[in-house]
């Protein structure tokens, strides 16, 4: 089973490569006339070029040259910095890690706490005002948001760029929305089940049913969905580095695709293949640990 | 607070075909027409939502923008639903190697997230209107497919076609009309839900610049009204509004028909 | 559940904000931030060409001559001397002795020359220093400080060539540890520009493709030209370029202190930083050509003069200045800028705006509005110009209004936009355009002859004429500077009655630094500065 799932995520891995690797080469024109272009290059030079990258070669050759070079650590070499796309990226890797784990900090704590007040706040009003947030960041787009506190903020907050909590704030409250609708729906749900209304019966306070019948049982069922919108986030990122100016993952690939510098949007096609992937494994495997009934199904 | 789900239905509607149809009904000034002497206007009798700072007529943008952005994301849509469903239907209910290669399909699209995967495919398809759509509604195919696998999965295994298959009466035909009655609330949820990712994706990638300048197209306008935001942030606003009015009437039908095919 | 959430979120934003407070530098060194513009696709000033890697390496190298910029006039660099033949063939240069590269090498005839073979080794692929040397057949080293250039005709451009950083004299020691001197076995174009050896007043310290660019103050640096005159104390020691390609925000940046210097900043945020006591607006005129549209004479309809001459007459050049760039550049008349040497003012207001006059031109050419659609049409044909629009330096903007101008007239524009030179380069392929928007830079205009020589690959209006061939091959060969000067004089007037191209406004460089920041100035050519010179106070509270 365990060895099953993991053959599988190596195989969805491949396949999703091997699918950015073959668009990435069918289409009419190749890199090195792009990039000819942009550098000014004669014909004759472009040829050089062509042959320097094995682009002259047919696609099957190129395609066990790419997986052989893969399988040695070389992800390939970017056409306009002349840098190994493992370095570009290991270079870029700490400020969109350090964006998405805090993004995806914030997107948690807010997710819960707005689910949670939007179900059990004390006041109308605030029962009302999250409901309305959460709604609010599912439908706000994150690059107007940005755009207003890049401007509003910087009159208050020096060095914009240096400051990693604005723009984690404002990708968490984007990303929180799947998570905060989820706790609200499964705290609604949990509200009507027989056992909750049994414990009511019996005199239990109100705080004690909702922390130990209502929360933990959700916990969870949560855990998907947190990791699914991890790769929401990932999406985000490429905006908000963008909006706040950031370098980071997102940056470099919306600058190779502008640039079609393909070894470089290819190696990070891999890389978040495999983030992503990695990721599920890991959230199927906390389910089963923390749901009884899978673990005892799966065994 | 509660409001009827069809009334929320016919407000949208009624929201869709301002920007749809009604544009050259609402307005007569173009919505590209510069006029150097004029910009950054607030509204007044002559601009109803002022200008923007290449002097453009921002209520007659709006309008037309709205009309490129929401058929551009209709078509994405429709691109996403018609591709997404049929890849569906079809490995559920065919035999397990075609279904598996399938499910490997929609698995590795799946594992590259959405606005990246478009921007891989903006690579290949260049700029402009048609290759948004089309990044957008490809990006939109492997979700479609796996939630419309599934539940054709379940439609199959309901009493009906259990009973149909052991009286032997089931054709080919009867099971294709049978999944799609049965699929059609689901899927018109959830086109709801691409349409508003489609919105949102087209938004952004035009506000990334996959656009062409200059364009009447929400996105375009956001990022445009970045160059005078210092000047005046105002023509910032009348997009972004439109977005969320969008977005919000979307999210509120998507969430009252998921409570009621739930329960 | 809900206030002790609420503690968490306030816990785990305070963290954030603490770990992403910037770490504290060592107060003895002044550091500052230059803000680059473009992602640049490469900074190896042999072989890459932008502008912006002459802003960070003009403090990194020096060159064999260099121009004053108050004079304009050439003087030594690590040349202190040079000596030119009677036939303008051979160039004798006498190098410095007491010239030391930033890794120790010391400087001599030796390195100039190794620098030379690495430029004109054709795998080196080089995209501009290669032809600024011009017709060069070879160079000697007669003796370890004498350098000679050999040409196979008379080439005036060449000193100028010498004086700019993509000629920049590397390491030698450097260039080898990367395989980047030809001969090596593997030879490799690419990494030099990550380990870059010079002997400017800045040494190179680190590149981040993408992120940032360091240098560092070379406190050793004695021999630089005589108008680097760095001030006592407050010198700037290390300077981090970065790269913010938004445009919109890069006032915000400047602000908010970001960035201490930055350069082409949108017009808009110009005029409102002008009330800022804390920003300084620096605006510098480009030489070179103007922001300009190319006219296709191998295409209809642009293959008509009365067509090009129309398209002239009915745009309003005085508007688009005004409105895009709230007055901060100058309106261009001509094919080369005001600030540039040799600039011919005959030119001046000549095609001003008459949009009566451009009606006239079309109809006596046959065009009229035929079929009432208040656009003009001949023989059933409507009139389209077709607009190649690169999205660098206003000019999708610019298209815009041009459009918009022309349609009153009955003139219909099609603009079709390119992502970069790429596209541009494959819309020069399809030649199916009629204007295509380029512009090249430089103090002395022999940009001239690619642009416009019959023979030459990058002449993009197709027009071939004896005449201004001639010129413009006189114009560098001529060892007289009046001849010179009436060559190129005569060049801009054929250009002009030609109406081979649309010029739209002379280019200037909307820089802005903080108000610590004093003595900043540029080099002749415009983009570059000389950060040699400046120096940074402390932020007065």
């Amino acid at each position: 089973m365990l060895v099953a799932r993991i053959l599988s995520a190596i195989a969805t891995i491949w396949l999703a490569t091997t699918l950015a690797f073959v668009a990435l080469r069918i289409l009419p024109g190749d890199p090195v006339s792009a990039q000819a272009g942009e550098a000014g290059l004669s014909s004759s030079q472009a040829e050089y070029q062509r042959e320097l990258l094995g682009l002259d070669q047919p696609l099957a050759t190129q395609y066990i040259t790419y997986w052989r070079g893969i399988s040695a650590g070389d992800w390939g070499t970017s056409l306009y910095t002349g840098l190994p796309v493992t370095i570009m990226i290991a270079q870029q890797a700490l400020p969109t890690f350090q964006l998405a784990v805090s993004s995806m900090l914030v997107a948690t704590l807010l997710g819960f706490l707005l689910g949670y007040l939007a179900v059990f706040g004390q006041l109308n009003l605030i029962r009302h005002v999250s409901a309305l947030l959460i709604d609010l960041s599912l439908a706000v787009p994150i690059y107007w948001t940005g755009t207003l506190v890049v401007f509003v903020v910087a009159f208050w907050v020096d060095d914009l760029r240096n400051q990693l909590w604005i723009p984690a704030t404002v990708l968490g409250f984007h990303v929180s929305s799947g998570l905060a609708r989820m706790v609200r729906t499964q705290l609604h749900d949990a509200l009507k089940q027989p056992y909750v209304t049994v414990a009511r019966s019996q005199g239990l306070l109100p705080r004690t049913i909702r922390q130990k019948h209502i929360l933990q049982p959700i916990l969870a069922t949560l855990l998907p969905v947190i990791v699914l919108q991890f790769g929401y986030l990932l999406s985000g990122t490429v905006i908000t580095e963008s909006i706040f100016q950031r370098t980071g993952i997102g940056s470099v690939l919306l600058r190779a695709t502008l640039l079609q510098d393909y070894p470089v949007v290819q190696g990070i096609v891999l890389l978040m293949a495999i983030i992503y992937t990695v990721l599920t494994l890991i959230s199927d495997f906390g389910v089963a640990l923390l749901d009884p009934r899978i673990r005892q199904g799966s065994s | 607070m509660r409001v009827s789900s069809r009334r929320i239905m016919l407000a949208l509607i009624f929201w869709l075909i301002c920007f749809l149809l009604l544009p050259p009904l609402l307005t007569s000034a173009s919505p590209t027409q510069t006029h150097p002497d004029q910009q950054l206007r607030l509204p007044s009798a002559d601009y109803l939502l002022g200008t923007d700072y290449l002097g453009r007529d921002i209520w007659s943008r709006l309008l037309y923008g709205g009309q490129n952005t929401l058929l551009q994301a209709g078509l994405s849509t429709f691109i996403a639903m018609t591709i997404g469903s049929a890849l569906g239907i079809v490995s559920a209910i065919s035999r397990s190697i075609v279904d598996r290669l399938l499910v490997a399909l929609i698995n590795a699209m799946l594992a590259i997230p959405g606005l990246l995967l478009a921007l891989v495919l903006l690579t290949l398809l260049g700029r402009g209107s048609g290759a948004l759509i089309a990044a957008i509604g490809i990006t939109q195919i492997a979700p479609v497919a796996l939630i419309v696998r599934t539940a054709t999965q379940q439609v199959l295994l309901t009493d009906y076609m259990l009973a149909s298959y052991a009286m032997g009466a089931t054709s080919w035909h009867r099971v294709r009309v049978h999944v799609l009655r049965m699929l059609t609330p689901l899927l018109l949820t959830y086109g709801l839900v691409v349409f508003g990712y489609a919105i949102m994706n087209g938004a952004a990638l035009a506000f990334l610049g996959f656009q062409s300048p200059g364009t009447a197209d929400w996105g375009v306008m956001l990022a445009e009204a970045r160059n005078s935001f210092r000047l005046t942030p105002w023509p910032a606003l009348p997009p972004g509004l439109a977005i969320i009015v969008t977005m919000m009437l979307l999210n509120r039908i998507v969430t009252q028909r998921d409570k009621h095919t739930n329960g | 559940m809900g206030r002790r959430s609420i503690a968490t979120l306030v816990l785990v934003m305070t963290v954030l904000a603490a770990c992403s407070a910037p770490p504290s530098e060592a107060p003895a060194q002044n550091r500052i931030i230059y803000g680059l513009t473009l992602q640049v696709s490469g900074i190896d000033p042999h072989i890459n060409q932008s502008s912006e890697l002459g802003i960070v390496l003009r403090q990194v190298y020096d060159t064999l001559v260099y121009r004053d910029p108050t004079t304009r006039e050439f003087v030594p660099g690590l040349a202190e001397s040079w000596t030119i033949s009677e036939d303008g063939l051979l160039y004798t240069f006498n190098l410095r002795q007491d010239v030391a590269f930033h890794d120790g090498t010391p400087m001599n005839a030796e390195s100039v020359r190794l620098n030379f073979d690495r430029i004109v080794y054709p795998d080196t692929l080089s995209q501009k220093a290669r032809s600024l040397l011009g017709p060069i057949v070879a160079y000697r080293v007669p003796n370890d400080y004498t350098f000679e250039i050999e040409l196979n005709r008379p080439y005036a451009p060449l000193l100028d060539g010498l004086a700019q950083v993509y000629l920049g004299i590397a390491s030698p020691s450097a260039l080898a540890t990367v395989n980047a001197l030809p001969g090596m076995e593997e030879y490799n174009t690419l990494l030099y520009q990550y380990h870059q050896v010079g002997t400017g007043p800045y040494r190179f310290v680190e590149y981040i493709p993408g992120d940032r660019i360091v240098i560092e103050r070379n406190t050793d640096y004695t021999w630089g030209p005589s108008f680097y005159t760095p001030p006592e104390e407050d010198t700037i020691d290390v300077i981090e370029y970065r790269f913010f390609d938004d445009a919109a925000t890069r006032s915000v940046a400047l602000e908010s202190g970001e960035a201490d210097i930055m350069g082409e900043l949108l017009p808009a945020d110009g005029s409102s930083l002008s009330n800022n006591a804390e920003v300084q607006l620096e605006p510098v005129a480009i030489p070179g050509q103007p922001l300009q549209f190319y006219m296709n004479t191998t295409v209809a309809p642009t293959d008509n003069l009365a067509v090009r001459q129309a398209l002239l007459y009915a745009t309003d050049r005085e508007a688009i200045v005004e409105s895009i760039f709230q007055g901060f550049s100058p309106v261009a008349w001509g094919p080369i800028s005001a600030s540039s040497l040799y600039y011919n003012s005959g030119v001046q207001g000549v095609y001003d705006y008459n949009p009566a006059q451009a009606i006239a031109l079309l109809s006596s050419a046959g065009y009229a509005d035929s079929d009432d659609d208040d656009m003009l049409d001949l023989n059933g044909d409507p009139l389209i110009i077709r607009i190649v629009q690169p999205p660098w330096s206003q000019l999708p903007e610019v298209a815009q209004l041009l459009r918009d101008q022309w349609a009153a007239v009955g003139i219909q524009a099609v603009i079709e936009p390119v992502p970069g030179f790429a596209g541009l380069m494959d819309k020069i392929g399809e030649a199916e355009y009629n204007l295509v928007a380029f512009s090249s830079y430089g103090l002395q205009p022999s940009y001239l002859i690619d642009s416009f020589m019959s023979t030459s690959e990058q002449n993009w209006t197709g027009y071939a004429d004896p005449n201004l061939d001639t010129a413009l091959a006189n114009a560098i060969s001529t060892q007289d500077e009046d001849d010179r000067s009436f060559q190129y004089g005569t060049a801009q007037a054929i250009i002009m009655q030609q109406a081979l191209i649309l010029p739209i406004r002379d280019t200037v460089n909307l820089n802005a630094h903080r108000s610590t920041i004093r003595g900043l100035s540029f080099d002749a050519y415009g983009w570059f500065p000389l950060m040699v010179n400046a120096s940074v106070v402390a932020e007065e509270q």
